[in-house]
Parts: C-alpha cells; sequence; structure tokens
C-alpha cells in the first residue's frame, strides 16, 4: 500500500516539497538582506515604512529584533520553525491528508479495496503509509533548515532548544494527521473534510481572544513559542496532544469498520 | 416430471452440491425506511453460474453487497460456510460502478494488484487486456464504459478465485465483447469456479446461467434452473371470463391483450388448462418467463 | 458438430444433450463400451455450462445409457437396438394417453395411422 498511496500523493508531495524549498531558499537568502535593513533602520526609520507590508509584519512581530540580528541560531528559530515553515504546517497536513479515504470513496474505487482486504488492514494500509509521507517530509525540512544555514556558514547548531522544537513540530504534525485523517474518514466527498480541515486550521486561532479557551489554540505550541521565549519544551500540551491522536485513531478506526458503503 | 426429480436425487455420482453461498433471511432498510431487500433466501451451488436478474431497484446491488459485507443488513449470509472476512482472497468481484484509479495506466494497475491483491497472476491480466485490446500505457482518465468494464474485468479474472462475483459484468461492452465475456465466464465454471453476477439483459442470461434468481421489489419471485423452467413451466393464455377453480396453483397470472395468461408448474394445473376450450399453451422461453412472472400477480 | 445445441429450442438444454448422446449412438458415432466425452470437453465443444452437461450425463446414467468407470470417463452401455427400444418406449408413453383420448372420442385406428404417416412424412 505504501507504493500505492506515493503514487496517489506524488503531485501533492513534488509541489509542497518545491513550495518549502522555495520557501527556504528564500529566507536564507533574505538572511543577510535583514542584517542590512535592521542596520539602515536604525538611522532611518522613514526606510521602515516604505518596506512592504509582509516585512513589517514579519519585522514588528519579532520582540527582538536586534538579537535576530545578531544572532543565526536565533534567526532559524524564530523565522524558520516559529513562522514560515511551522505556520504551514498544519495546511500541509491537510493538503496531504484530506482525500486519503474521501477520494477513495468519492471515486468508487474503494470497492476495489474493500472486496480485497478486510477493514482494518485497508485502515492501516493506508494511514500508516500516509503518515510515514507526511512525516518523511516533515522530518526533511526540520533537518534541512539547520543543515543548510550551517553550509552557508552561519553559526547554527542542534541544541536542546531547537531539539525541543523540532519534537513540538513532529508531535503537532502527528495530531493534526490524526484529526484530518478522522475527518477523510467521516465525510463521503472531498470537500467537507477540507472544510473541515479549514475551519481547524483558521478557526482555532480565535480560542486565544479569551483566556479561559486560550489553550485550544495549538499554535503557539506549533510555533515553539514557549521554546522560543523560555527556552523550555512544553510536556503537557505535548502528552495530551498525543493522548489526543491515539483517542481520535481509535475512534477513526472503529467509524470505518462500522462504516456502510 | 416427479419421477425424473427422484431419480435426479438418487443418482448423486455426479457432483454432489456443495454451497459457494447461502444467504438466509437477508434483510435490507436503508436510512431513510427504504426497504431494499426483503427477507430474502437462495443459495448458489459450487460450479454453477447463478444470475440474479431483476429491473433496477429489485435489490441486486445490496444483495452483493450485503454479500461482500459492504454494509449492515440482518440476516445470516455464509461464502463457503464461512464468515466472508475469512475467505475474502478466494473471492473476486466487479462492482457495479468500474471506476478504477484514473490516474494509473492498465500496466500501472497491474503492478499495483500484484502487491495488494492475494493471488493475483499478473501474466493473466495481461492476457486479459491483450485480449480486450486496451492501450497498456494510456491513463485510465481517458477511457470509455467500456474499457473501463474490460479493465476491470481483467483485473478481477487474474486474482485467482474460486467465487466470481460480477455486477453488470457487460455494463458498456460491444455485442461482440459482451459474447466474448460470457464465454470467459462458461471458462470459469468449466475450469470449476462459480460464478455470480447480476444482469438486467435476459438474452445475455440464458446463454450462460445454470440458475437464475429473479428479484422483483426486494423479494425473490422465482430461483431456479433455466432448463426446468422449460421443462416444468407452461404459459397458458385463455378467454378474460375462463373460470379457474381457487385449488389449482399458478405462480403467476395476468391480464393482457384481453387474455388471462396463467403461468404455472403445478402437473394438475397444466393437466386442468389442457382440457380448456380456446386455451392456448405455450414453453416459455426466459424472456417470457420474466416478463409474465414480472407483470402478473404472484401467488408462491 | 455431432451435436447441436438450440438455446431457444421448448426443449431443456439438458434434454438436447440426452438427445444428442442418442442420436450418435444411432448414427454409430458412438458403439457400445466407447468412451463418450468427458463433462469438461463437451461443456467446451458446446459452449454449455459443465453444469448441464454432468445433468444429462447424471440422467443417462440413472437410466442406463451410460456408466461411468472412474478414472476413465463415462461409456456407452447400450447399443444401437437399445437406444431404439428406450426411443419407442418414450414414444409409447407420450402416445399412450393421447391414443386413449382419440378413442374415447371414437376415432378410427385407421384414421390415427394416417395422421401418423402423414407427420412421419411431413419432418
Amino acid at each position: 500500500m505504501l507504493k500505492k498511496t506515493m503514487m496517489e500523493m506524488q503531485f501533492r508531495i513534488i509541489l509542497l516539497v518545491l513550495f518549502f524549498i522555495l520557501m527556504l531558499v528564500v529566507l536564507i537568502a533574505t538572511r543577510p538582506f535583514i542584517d542590512e535593513i535592521m542596520a539602515q533602520m536604525n538611522f532611518d526609520s522613514e526606510q521602515m515604512k516604505n518596506l512592504p507590508d509582509f516585512f513589517k509584519n514579519m519585522l514588528a512581530e519579532t520582540t527582538q529584533l536586534s538579537k535576530m540580528v545578531e544572532d543565526d541560531q536565533f534567526f532559524l528559530l524564530s523565522q524558520w520553525y516559529s513562522k514560515n515553515f511551522g505556520q504551514f504546517l498544519p495546511l500541509f497536513v491537510l493538503i496531504m491528508v484530506f482525500p486519503l479515504f474521501a477520494k477513495e470513496v468519492d471515486k468508487g474505487t474503494i470497492f476495489f479495496l474493500l472486496s480485497k482486504k478486510n477493514r482494518p488492514s485497508i485502515f492501516w494500509g493506508k494511514v500508516l503509509p500516509g503518515y510515514m509521507v507526511v512525516m518523511g517530509i516533515t522530518l526533511f525540512f526540520v533537518f534541512i533548515a539547520p543543515l543548510v544555514m550551517m553550509l552557508s556558514g552561519y553559526s547554527v547548531a542542534f541544541t536542546p532548544q531547537l531539539l525541543a522544537m523540532i519534537v513540538q513540530q513532529l508531535i503537532s504534525v502527528t495530531f493534526f494527521f490524526a484529526l484530518f485523517m478522522f475527518f477523510s474518514v467521516v465525510f463521503n466527498d472531498q470537500i467537507k473534510p477540507v472544510l473541515a480541515g479549514i475551519l481547524v486550521c483558521f478557526g482555532l486561532p480565535f480560542f486565544s481572544m479569551f483566556e479561559g479557551t486560550k489553550w485550544l489554540n495549538p499554535y503557539p505550541y506549533v510555533l515553539g513559542q514557549s521554546v522560543l521565549t523560555k527556552g523550555h519544551f512544553d510536556g503537557i500540551y505535548s502528552l495530551v496532544l498525543l493522548i489526543l491522536t491515539a483517542a481520535i485513531v481509535w475512534v477513526g478506526l472503529g467509524v470505518f469498520k462500522k462504516k456502510e458503503f | 416430471m416427479l419421477e425424473r426429480r427422484i431419480s435426479e436425487k438418487e443418482s448423486g455420482s455426479i457432483g454432489a452440491e456443495k454451497k459457494a453461498l447461502v444467504i438466509k433471511g437477508l434483510d435490507k432498510v436503508y436510512k431513510g425506511d427504504v426497504h431494499a431487500v426483503k427477507e430474502i433466501d437462495f443459495d448458489v451451488n459450487e460450479g454453477e453460474v447463478h444470475a440474479l436478474l431483476g429491473p433496477n431497484g429489485a435489490g441486486k446491488t445490496t444483495t452483493i453487497k450485503s454479500v461482500l459485507g459492504f454494509i449492515h443488513y440482518q440476516g445470516d449470509i455464509r461464502v463457503f460456510n464461512e464468515k466472508i472476512d475469512d475467505v475474502r482472497p478466494n473471492v473476486a468481484f466487479v462492482p457495479e460502478d468500474k471506476s478504477f484509479y484514473e490516474f494509473m495506466t492498465p500496466e500501472m494497475a497491474i503492478k499495483v494488484c500484484t502487491r495488494i491483491v492475494d493471488q493475483f497472476d499478473p501474466n493473466r491480466a495481461f492476457d486479459f487486456m491483450r485480449r480486450f485490446s486496451l492501450p497498456m500505457k494510456k491513463k485510465i482518465k481517458g477511457f470509455s464504459h467500456g474499457m473501463k468494464t474490460s479493465l476491470y474485468l481483467s483485473l478481477c479474472l487474474a486474482q485467482k478465485a474460486s467465487l466470481y462475483i460480477f455486477d453488470e459484468p457487460t455494463w458498456g461492452l460491444d455485442p461482440i465483447r459482451r459474447d466474448d465475456v460470457l464465454e470467459i465466464i462458461r471458462n470459469l465454471v468449466i475450469d470449476g469456479k462459480t460464478v455470480l453476477y447480476t444482469s438486467h439483459i435476459i438474452s445475455e442470461v440464458e446463454k450462460i446461467a445454470d440458475r437464475i434468481s429473479i428479484l422483483f421489489d426486494g423479494r425473490i419471485l422465482f430461483s431456479g434452473y433455466t432448463d426446468d423452467i422449460k421443462a416444468d413451466f407452461r404459459v397458458f393464455y385463455l378467454p378474460l371470463d375462463e373460470q379457474l377453480p381457487n385449488h389449482y396453483q399458478f405462480l403467476s397470472s395476468q391480464k393482457d391483450r384481453e387474455k388471462l395468461v396463467i403461468l404455472t408448474a403445478d402437473e394438475k394445473t397444466i393437466h386442468f388448462l389442457r382440457q380448456a376450450e380456446q386455451a392456448e399453451e405455450v414453453v416459455p422461453n426466459l424472456e417470457m418467463f420474466f416478463q409474465t412472472l414480472l407483470r402478473g400477480k404472484h401467488y408462491a | 458438430m455431432w451435436m447441436r445445441i438450440e438455446l431457444r429450442s421448448p426443449l431443456p438444454v439438458y434434454e438436447q444433450i440426452k438427445m444428442g448422446i442418442k442420436e450418435a449412438v444411432m448414427t454409430g458415432k458412438f458403439e457400445r463400451d466407447s468412451q463418450i466425452p468427458s463433462i469438461r470437453e463437451l461443456a467446451k465443444d458446446i459452449q454449455v455450462n459443465p453444469n448441464t452437461v454432468a445433468r444429462a450425463y447424471r440422467e443417462l446414467e440413472s437410466e442406463g445409457i451410460i456408466f461411468s468407470r472412474p478414472g476413465i470417463g463415462f461409456m456407452i452401455n447400450v447399443n444401437r437396438n437399445g437406444i431404439k427400444n428406450r426411443l419407442l418406449e418414450d414414444l409409447e408413453v407420450e402416445l399412450l394417453p393421447l391414443i386413449k383420448r382419440m378413442k374415447k372420442a371414437g376415432i378410427q385406428k385407421k384414421d390415427v395411422n394416417e395422421v401418423i404417416e402423414r407427420c412421419w412424412k411431413e419432418e
């Protein structure tokens, strides 16, 4: 089933890998450029007003601007993991996962699998390869970014802080994979799992508007804000996400076993 | 007729009847109160071609989906005396919807099946695809209905199963290919396999089915050997005002073209009707049998 | 092909097969103790399901026209005369009730003979 899954995901794999590579290249290419802007900015604040919007946001949100200018490691953590790559992670998982089951049902090819294999083998035969592909791409990009920076001559190292960040993102990807896989199992067409996924990706941040529901917004965890600001790994949130992941997968299997086609 | 039946039972020396499939009390109500199949019983002997016949919506596909465990149902279904999940490698299936993965070419489809399907013989798949003259390197996406059916059939036939289940196996095929498929089905039973298939094309069924079960409105109106229809059943055309004693038995009666049409296999009834004046007796072919059965009122 | 099957005939296929075997004995294609095609072979030749052939053979066996020799196949159990007698017996069984009816209706033997004569010519 791994080969079949890879074939099905082929187009999306190529597209997203290219997208992430482009993102990484642009980021590293702007590293010296940002230095210059920062340097100029100190003297000429007029210049800042003329910068494009996204650039302004990027700079403004980073609380320790000067630290970023001097510290390559901090630049990597804040700009790759906490921004570009990190922010895109849930959407990336959604794009990879939403058709996993829904497309088979939508296109009628599910009958082929159903007649050949028992339900649990079909379920795991799709979930495990799917997870391997998503995890593979994630692993590639969480490790390639520091490596490329090292090769480009920046002083970057695999510090405990960096590893904590990576582990949090891997757990996040695992959780979103389970959630979006579940949507794909539950719905019979391909549009509903996408809509549900988009709702999750763009809806959850709204919970941070209220103090009581803040914890429902997973983005601070995904982007590793505690790692970035306080330097510590969020163990409780990790544990909760992993337990939730297991529960979702278990319920998903149950739904798939009972589902009528 | 009675004598023949007895002698048949006594001389069981050739092929004692083992069951490939036994369905008991199958009942299916879909969400929204659609009662698709109503407590049906039937079985398929090993080594026979069994056709499920009936108009659209009669419950053919629901029956097959139940057999394969795609839907929940009430009742008991055994395939080779087991639950379907325990015998899947022994059962090959072509669904009503013949869509295969569109991004694949037939060549890729064979490779994928070789990995996924138990007891799959890629050479056999190649042979069938060549026979159907499918373009091996073209994407399935651009295939016609007939090509999709040919592809699915090739993949299904390449699985070395004991029971082959086909839901409308000639869908979209031109008449020559259709005969080709019928011959392939016959060769399956000659090789000792069992075939259950659905169709609404009676001439097709007449050519290859050993037994038929006629489904109508979720019920089985008739289940038996196609040959027995000719041997046992008679259709009588009678004047409309013909009085029929009510202890005579018939399977179906209808009023058609200002005639009373009676379909019966009961010897006493046949004997009685032969005496009737202006009675016209006909040995029904499958088409006539099917039409009379479906259009008439049923007395089973 | 020595045996022809008409799907559209009012005669059941297995009856046609039985008749075909009997005719083959009458025409001398098969003699007593000679082997006839296996169920599979015949099924392939005449494009009929093996089940139907098996049924015909089963009935021929119970009528004593063929017998099976395990490991070898089916053999003819009768000679030409045997078949002839059986066919005539069949005819008698079918004719008897009809003749009875004719007799009851007061029809003369010579009139019945005339009908038989005419039927004979028609074929």
